[in-house]
């Protein structure tokens, strides 16, 4: 299996099978253009992850590498948050900080299926909570006036369930 | 924010995470996995997630308003199981789920919510509506609603009517855009003869009407695909339509027959009598000689016509390629080439064409009910065998649990043996 080399953005390298690192479309597009098939010496910089966050995505990588590939999104389909799988549920068990950064790296990365688990842990985070329960979930300062409060309860005033 | 850059040193001194670390992108990412009732609510967290949320109300193009659950059990049911609903972009009744729902039963305190709807979203497009209560006077709601959106509309599924009519069927000649109107539980409404916007639908729909139709299908110059369904009509008015309507006959790519009365005696009662066992075949075989051009045809309601019959009726439309039929026990009375009562023979008088194969359909959707195994394969296989794409839904009566996952699974079995073009297959029960 040939392998190539990352470098994280705190300059950790990391040597990882081609075929794990081409199921990020950014990686996969830039071997693709740089015509790298396998190691050539020269680790290929991810600017953007972290050391211990491309670890991580790494290790999410090789356990899903033979995965079918993800469906793109249908619009009009409903978005469900109760399936992640149980692998993926554990391995999402980390702080909130730890978590936003997989997202983040997700994103740059361009790994469709990480990215949906994801979003789908931190969906749940929010689901079922007041505003008030969510600001208090992820530290997040009321920075409405009280008019401007007013006004958003009395644009959702139609729409709340009675 | 759109980068997605993040600084260590900020996430170590703030700890409101989650709005430092995500770009816009991913929060558009994170609430798609939420209804649109719980995203006007999530607006109150903060200004930032105030600011995104508002963005992709103001992208939102396709906006569904009910006023309760019951309401859109009711659409699913008498809507989006018309197959016309494709064209106005309601895919598949397994897709229509959550996109632009808006269910809730305070929808019904009208004014108040057609102002927040039409500022909070701007640019709806597609717009499918079953609240009464936005459509009673003394303000009609939905009048408002429909006209800050008359630049925008290009779909509208009607699901009842307003109060009042003729401010809507003046509002909606203000809709330039309008392509796709399905008008839903119109009942003895008249829908003005010279209603200008006709001429222009490209597709529409028609259903729980019960006045002559003739008057609005002689006017739908532009239309590719109509869906009928709980209307009155027979052959004469079929002729008197083209014969007023002429284009129609060169337009109509898609047809989707739902239960009709095609008795020959005018429909001036007030309640349908769906007498399709009479004249259902002189009707089909009507618009088969005279809608040439049809791709698609979903005729699964005409259930009492034998198979053999409707085989014989559909193979003159050459360019079909897409067919939505039912095949029962009583279509299949004489399925059986050693059945000496070959009832067949005596229906269609005397033109006998055994096992006719339609060899243009390319997508099937049947629906079966208790066929064998053989049966299937005899109508159903044999008689398509260019299939591509085959949705089978499943009926079987007095199976059990176990029975019908054995029989799933044969028929599985039998057809990817049988149908060699098959790119994909659904078998529903």
């Amino acid at each position: 299996m040939p392998i190539i080399k990352l470098l994280s953005s705190d300059e950790e390298p990391f040597e990882v099978d081609v075929d794990i690192a081409r199921m990020s479309i950014t990686l996969r597009t830039m071997l693709d253009d740089l015509g790298i098939e396998e190691d050539d010496g020269e680790p290929i910089p991810v600017q953007n992850v972290n050391s211990s966050i491309l670890r991580k995505v790494i290790q999410w990588c090789t356990y899903h590498k033979n995965d079918p590939p993800t469906p793109d999104d249908d619009e009009q389909r409903e978005k469900r948050t109760d399936d992640i799988p149980s692998w993926d549920a554990d391995f999402l068990k980390v702080d909130q900080g730890t978590l936003f950064e997989i997202i983040l790296a997700a994103n740059y990365l361009d790994i469709k299926g990480l990215l949906d688990v994801t979003c789908k842990t931190v969906a749940n985070m929010i689901r079922g909570k007041t505003p008030e329960e969510i600001r208090k979930t992820f530290n997040i300062k009321n920075d409405f006036t009280p008019q401007e409060e007013e006004q958003i309860r009395r644009e959702n005033e139609w729409c709340e369930e009675k | 924010m759109n980068s997605f850059q993040y600084d260590r040193q900020s996430i170590q001194s703030v700890p409101n995470l989650i709005n430092i670390h995500f770009s816009d992108d991913c929060f558009h990412l994170l609430f798609s996995y939420f209804p649109i009732h719980t995203l006007l609510s999530l607006r109150s967290v903060c200004k930032r997630w105030k600011t995104v949320i508002e963005d992709i109300f103001k992208k939102k193009q396709s906006l569904k308003l009910f006023g309760s659950i019951g309401s859109i059990d009711c659409f699913v049911e008498n809507v989006a199981n018309l197959k016309i609903s494709e064209q106005i972009h309601f895919p598949k009744i397994i897709d229509f789920n959550y996109d632009g729902f808006l269910i809730n039963t305070k929808l019904n305190s009208g004014r108040h919510a057609s102002i927040v709807l039409a500022s909070l979203f701007p640019n709806v497009k597609r717009l499918v509506i079953n609240c009464p209560q936005l459509m009673q006077q003394p303000n009609v709601p939905l009048i408002r609603l429909l006209y800050r959106w008359r630049f925008t509309l290009c779909s509208i599924i009607l699901y009842s009517l307003p109060s009042n009519c003729d401010q809507l069927w003046r509002t909606l000649q203000h809709c330039s855009s309008l392509k796709h109107l399905c008008a839903v539980r119109f009942y003895r409404t008249i829908i003005p003869e010279t209603f200008s916007l006709l001429p222009q639908m490209e597709s529409f729909g028609l259903a729980h009407y019960l006045l002559d139709p003739v008057p609005i299908l002689s006017q739908l110059k532009s239309c590719y695909a109509l869906k009928l369904s709980w209307i009155s009509i027979n052959r004469q008015q079929i002729e008197t339509i083209i014969e007023l309507n002429s284009n129609l006959t060169f337009n109509l790519r898609k047809l989707c027959l739902g239960l009709l009365s095609t008795s020959t005696l005018s429909s001036s009662s007030s309640s349908l009598f769906l007498s399709r066992i009479d004249n259902f075949r002189q009707v089909l075989t009507t618009i088969c000689n005279r809608f040439q051009h049809l791709t698609f045809l979903d005729i699964l309601m005409s259930d009492q016509l034998p198979f053999e019959e409707l085989l014989l009726i559909i193979s003159r439309l050459t360019s079909l390629n897409e067919l939505w039929i039912y095949v029962g026990r009583h279509q299949l009375e004489d399925w059986n080439e050693n059945n000496n009562n070959n009832r067949y023979d005596e229906m269609v008088e005397k033109i006998i064409i055994k096992r006719k194969q339609l060899h243009s359909i390319r997508k099937l959707y049947v629906e079966i009910y208790d066929l064998s195994l053989e049966q299937f394969r005899q109508s159903i296989a044999y008689r398509f065998p260019n299939v591509e794409h085959l949705t089978v839904k499943m009926n079987f009566s007095f199976d059990s649990e176990l029975n019908s996952k054995i029989r799933m699974i044969e028929f599985e079995q039998l057809i990817r043996s049988q149908f060699k073009y098959l790119i994909d297959y659904h078998l529903k029960k």
